[in-house]
């Protein structure tokens, strides 16, 4: 029940914000290091408690166990843009996650599981990959658009919503203040 | 016959003053030549325009190392006379001098004649246009008469000229003895004047200081320019006396913009002109298309000649409309224009279209074969008929035409409303007699001998009416018009061609083809993308790459970007040796703005980068001037724009025999938003590993769950999939748009 309280209405601040923040949107440039600032918007959704089953079916939680800052990335074998920043998913998960910010990914509508292990097994893709129908996602985390990536706290609390293809700096620009915080106000001590 | 050129300035006009007193005060006598017998060369020639003056006294030369080879060796300047067959004062010219044998000896005499077909050579007639700016301070036009030294440059020159002086306008005997005469005497003199030319011409041509950086605000300011251009009194382009161009591409701007930034007002303008374009003496009410241009700004006299190029602008301006507003009228007048081409100005059996038709049968009508007297009417069509025609298309018994003042051009001077209103007769019997009276017209004019239609099929006029075909075929579903284009496509690539992406201009048989210029390159890879999306055929995406890679090896401008029109070359005779690039819509769409399209639209249909980056070098090389662009700019600002904000791109994945494929693709043809591109695949007919990476996530999601579905993407974002027509449509129109989901 607090569970869907929470859902709806994290539902609805996450609505008002995007629209908000709309405008800035389309970018100037499209290049690969476009230095447009990231997207970005404060968010508060509970991750804890969902699952999603990964490529073998088990089911799984979307942020780690041990406390790690998690950087949520909602991406499809079929999206360009999602294409473009997986490499510095790789290389960020590859040299943080012993430090406490690793990344899950979540694959939307990307069909059977032993083609998305295929794709990603290519890719080099080493951290997390988790399956979702887009209903689900559009629900629980109002995707409207992929790439979507969200920063989530050590307690499991969206932080930032980050729309678009980013770099691994920008990711890691969006993480940083909630990897030395130890509660869940987002702000550094 | 004139033409709009964008930024004449005064800068030039002392130039004027110059020549003119060159010419003037030139008075010796003709000096005695040798007795060197020149020919006419032009029975041999491909143009059908050149051919036709072959039986001229004038001994004309075809351009080329002959003709200035002649030149050097007698020490004569070259008479250049650049045409068209479409173009009337050209026959006049040709009637009242070239025709006459005292004047053509007189040419013949003094001077190498070169005569030039415009459609056969773009390369040659835009530097000689320049070179006309320069000297005269006016744009150009057609004929256009220059004089050049025997090594080609330009050092006096006008348009028409009448065979005798007229007032204060010199004619073709004065210039021919004045300037045949002193051509040798006043080489100091013709030596400043070319070297001036010169200076101005070379960094004009090669628009060396046009660069700068891309920014939203360049198209806006062509936008701008636009949105204040519009006539509200009468539609169309400006709002003082004189010629009016049509302009299809500055419309779909001002259609584009409207609608992406909220501006109703300005959406309103543009479909106001499209309406009065309908109404007015600019359309061909009988056989449909329309001419070249409007005399006046009323828009009720033209000249009658019919071009490819508006036919091809005006057709996806329409088809624009028509997806915007959903309003029948646009479809109806799109088809109209359809119709026209399909029954004149193409081959229906060999495929290809034709460049264009004339306008006048002979020299002593002004365009009789369009414009209608009341006795004519009354001639053909029952008196009922005739009582509701003669209002309803404006025939009165005092017409508009100068030469024939009982000749009217028809235009819709009244609505069926108002007859009915006016006659007592109901608004359902009006339409019926407008119906039945029209179809007789339409049938006693084809009963009639026709004014010329040229048959050459050049590439890059061939190409933007495939490109406007297939757009008729996405919006209307006019299969006629795919499989036509795509006919054409093919005769196209098979006759002008080669093996490694070089182009043609134009294929003769048995003739060596004439080369192809940039805007051949830019203006066929641009179809061959259109035609993969529509037909799903890989050849056409790898031509329409494989074109490019070989247009950026022969004609990129390394210094400073952008695409010359011709490739480097130390033997090129004349003003062919400068370099030249152009880039705004005049008249035929700027080549570097159509380059730049082509550029990001294989950079989207690709995600290679090196596309983008291509498309945004060529569009930076003229970012610095492209602001002052205005009507002139519309091509050239909406390259920018689907540059700077994505366009949305849709693709299919469904066996196309299942109807729901084909209704997710349509529900994305049909949609209205600037520059989207949709691409359908078959994932039963197509290889997996051919396919871009991800299209190939996509069919693999169909092997799992084999239901069609359709991936809107927009820039850095897509849109989960949907098997839904309504989802696409409102992810076509409004997905990634500011503020809209």
């Amino acid at each position: 029940m607090r569970r869907a309280i929470m859902g709806s209405l994290a539902t609805v601040l996450i609505a008002t914000a995007a629209v908000a923040g709309c405008s800035r949107e389309v970018p100037p440039g499209d290049a690969p290091g476009d230095p447009t600032p990231p997207r970005t918007e404060e968010a508060g959704p509970l991750v804890t408690g969902l699952t999603l089953p990964d490529l073998d079916g088990r089911e799984r939680p979307l942020s780690f166990a041990d406390g790690s800052v998690t950087v949520l990335n909602f991406w499809a074998t079929w999206c360009v843009p999602c294409l473009r920043e997986i490499p510095e998913l790789v290389a960020l998960h590859r040299d943080r996650s012993d430090e406490g910010l690793g990344v899950v990914g979540i694959a939307v509508e990307s069909g059977r599981p032993s083609d998305i292990r295929a794709f990603a097994t290519e890719k080099g893709m080493i951290y997390p990959i988790v399956t979702s129908s887009q209903r689900w996602a559009r629900k629980e985390f109002d995707l409207f658009g992929l790439p979507l990536t969200l920063i989530v706290d050590r307690e499991g609390v969206v932080r930032r919503r980050l729309i678009g293809p980013h770099s691994r700096a920008e990711f890691e620009a969006a993480a940083e203040p909630f990897l030395t915080a130890t509660d869940s106000t987002g702000e550094s001590r | 016959m004139s033409e709009e050129v964008p930024g004449v300035t005064a800068r030039m006009k002392w130039f004027s003053s110059t020549l003119v007193a060159l010419a003037l005060s030139t008075a010796a006598p003709l000096a005695p030549m040798a007795p060197q017998e020149l020919e006419n060369e032009l029975a041999g020639a491909t143009s059908p325009y050149l051919r036709s003056a072959a039986d001229q006294p004038v001994a004309w030369q075809e351009w080329g190392p002959d003709a200035f080879a002649l030149a050097r060796e007698l020490d004569r300047p070259i008479w250049l006379d650049i045409g068209a067959i479409w173009c009337h004062w050209c026959h006049v010219m040709d009637r009242e001098s070239y025709e006459n044998p005292e004047l053509a000896a007189l040419i013949n005499a003094g001077f190498v004649p070169i005569k030039v077909d415009r459609d056969e050579r773009p390369d040659i007639d835009s530097r000689y246009q320049l070179a006309h700016q320069a000297l005269t301070g006016r744009s150009g036009g057609w004929p256009l008469t220059m004089f050049l030294t025997a090594d080609g440059t330009p050092f006096a020159g006008g348009t028409y000229f009448p065979p005798e002086q007229r007032g204060e306008t010199l004619g073709v005997r004065e210039f021919a003895t004045r300037i045949g005469g002193g051509y040798r005497d006043r080489q100091g003199e013709i030596g400043e004047v070319t070297a001036a030319v010169m200076e101005w011409i070379r960094p004009v041509a090669r628009m060396t200081n046009a660069s700068g950086t891309l920014t939203p605000a360049v198209p806006r300011a062509i936008t701008a320019d636009v949105r204040a251009a519009f006539d509200p009194l009468h539609g169309g382009f400006g709002a003082q006396p004189g010629t009016k161009f049509p302009k299809g591409e500055a419309i779909r701007l001002a259609l584009a913009r409207g609608v992406l930034d909220g501006d109703p007002e300005m959406v309103r303008s543009a479909l106001q002109t499209l309406k009065a374009y309908a109404r007015s003496g600019l359309r061909d009410h009988l056989l449909g298309g329309f001419f070249r241009y409007s005399t006046n700004r009323e828009l009720t006299v033209p000249h009658f000649e019919k071009m490819d190029y508006v036919q091809a602008a005006l057709l996806q301006a329409y088809l624009d409309a028509y997806r915007l507003t959903g309003e029948v009228v646009y479809a109806e007048v799109a088809r109209d224009i359809m119709r026209y081409v399909d029954a004149t100005m193409s081959d229906p059996e060999g495929g290809g279209f034709y460049p264009h038709q004339d306008a006048d049968l002979s020299l002593d009508d002004d365009g009789s074969y369009f414009t209608w007297s009341v006795t004519q009417l009354e001639a053909v069509v029952t008196p009922e008929e005739a009582r509701v025609l003669a209002p309803h298309f404006g025939v009165e018994s005092r017409g508009e035409m100068r030469e024939h003042p009982d000749q009217n051009v028809l235009r819709v001077a009244a609505t069926p409303e108002e007859i009915a209103a006016e006659t007592g007769l109901s608004v359902e019997e009006v339409e019926e007699r407008i119906r039945s009276g029209t179809r007789t017209m339409r049938a006693a004019r084809l009963a009639q001998e026709a004014p010329f239609v040229e048959k050459t099929k050049y590439t890059s006029r061939n190409a933007m009416l495939i490109v406007a075909y297939l757009d008729a075929w996405e919006t209307l579903g006019d299969e006629h018009a795919r499989d036509f284009a795509l006919r054409t496509l093919d005769l196209v690539l098979e006759t002008n061609v080669q093996d490694d992406w070089t182009v043609h201009h134009a294929h003769d048989e048995g003739e060596s083809p004439v080369e192809g210029t940039m805007e051949d390159y830019a203006f066929l890879a641009d179809a061959l993308v259109d035609a993969w999306q529509v037909s799903g055929r890989d050849r056409y995406l790898r031509a329409a790459a494989g074109i490019m890679d070989r247009a950026e090896a022969l004609f990129r401008d390394e210094e400073d970007g952008g695409f010359f029109d011709r490739p480097p070359d130390r033997q090129a005779l004349g003003l062919l040796a400068e370099r030249r690039k152009d880039f705004n819509d005049a008249p035929l769409p700027g080549t570097n703005a159509v380059a730049a399209r082509v550029l990001e639209k294989l950079y989207l249909v690709t995600s290679d980068a090196r596309w983008q980056e291509l498309a945004e070098e060529t569009l930076a090389a003229f970012a610095g001037t492209a602001q002052a662009s205005g009507t002139f700019g519309g091509s050239y600002a909406l390259a920018a724009e689907m540059h700077l904000n994505k366009p949305p791109q849709t693709v299919v994945i469904g066996p196309a025999g299942n109807p729901l494929t084909g209704e997710l693709a349509r529900a994305a043809w049909t949609t209205y938003r600037p520059g989207r591109i949709v691409a359908s695949y078959d994932p039963g007919v197509v290889a997996l590993d051919s396919l871009p990476e991800a299209v190939a996530g996509a069919a693999r999601v169909f092997e799992g769950d084999p239901v069609p579905r359709a991936y809107v993407c927009v820039g850095r974002t897509c849109a989960p999939p949907t098997s839904s027509p309504e989802e696409v449509a409102r992810l076509v129109r409004d997905f990634g748009r500011d503020g809209i989901r």
